[in-house]
């Protein structure tokens, strides 16, 4: 496997009861996170992206994340520490290849129990370094 | 941890979610003349999973999650591989990758989700929540190891298998 590069930051998760609802808020020179979705970009070489998700009130901290990876009945499980969860994805993706989109779940706590968001992640080429 | 969960799904609640499966999967490493790909072996077994070696010189091994008859789903395992004493210090453990399988490209991960190592353990955490009946599902996996100057990645996969779950009723 070729040199991974690393990439930090953190998302502040907005989280509303009425309506019910998520918001994601966080951005830097290579990924974004806008409304319900973050997208990273590739590099020229694979980055690990270790992106932190911070509940914007305390009073809703994060339970976890479920990935889904293709299929809604398999999962791999993130759990929360102290209210943050800590992704770490590795985006391969090269300059012209299809984007990949996948979905993923963050649960909250809320005043009736866990609820959980389903955000996506794209890992969009598109928003990559241009092949000169 | 106990996590209370509740999926709620055309007015249906879903939940608590059970405690998790905690279990423990040895890794060990044997340097090999070819110092790019030294020689990994997985072990372990516990309630609902175990790990297969591989069938093939040259496979690698098989995580089988299989819920027991009587475990209600979704079961949540937490598993944490460890490397063996006896692979330290030739190498030390740099983290794992999942991602998608594909059995015409299983070693090709364009995106994964990363698990960073932290005193040559990683601990992963898994949800299966497949039927009695259903397909089983494969996830691919990497496991990096370091000796210091080059990181090999060794490429189990995971099988979420229903069979020995619960009947549907």
């Amino acid at each position: 496997m070729p040199e991974i590069e690393e990439i930090t930051g953190s998302i502040t998760v907005q989280a509303t009861e009425e309506p019910l609802n998520i918001t994601l808020v966080g951005s830097a020179e290579t990924w974004s996170a806008e409304g319900q979705s973050i997208t990273l970009s590739p590099g020229d070489h694979p980055i690990h992206y270790k992106l932190t998700l911070t509940p914007e009130s305390s009073e809703r901290p994060l339970v976890g994340v479920r990935f889904f990876l293709g299929s809604g009945e398999a999962k791999i499980f993130i759990p929360a520490d102290s209210g943050d969860v800590e992704l770490n994805l590795i985006n391969a993706v090269s300059l012209g290849d299809p984007a990949i989109s996948e979905v993923f779940s963050i649960g909250v706590q809320l005043s009736f129990g866990v609820h959980w968001f389903e955000p996506s992640i794209a890992f969009d080429p598109q928003a990559g370094p241009q092949t000169i | 941890m106990s996590v209370q969960e509740q999926i709620v799904s055309d007015g249906i609640v879903i939940g608590p979610l059970a405690d998790p499966a905690i279990g423990t999967i040895m890794v060990t490493a044997t340097p090999t003349e070819d110092f790019a790909s030294p020689d990994v072996q997985l072990s372990g077994s516990g309630n609902g999973w175990s790990v297969a070696p591989p069938l093939e010189a040259d496979a690698s091994s098989v995580l089988h999650l299989k819920p027991e008859a009587n475990q209600s789903l979704p079961v949540r395992y937490q598993l944490t591989l460890t490397l063996a004493q006896s692979s330290r210090p030739s190498f030390s453990f740099q983290g794992v990758q999942i991602y998608h399988f594909d059995p015409d490209q299983p070693r090709f991960e364009r995106v994964a989700i990363f698990f960073p190592a932290s005193s040559d353990q990683v601990q992963v955490s898994f949800l299966h929540n497949i039927p009695h009946g259903g397909e089983p599902v494969t996830y691919g996996m990497s496991i990096g190891l370091s000796d210091g100057s080059f990181t090999s990645w060794d490429y189990p996969t995971i099988s979420f298998d229903p069979q020995a779950g619960p009947p549907e009723m």
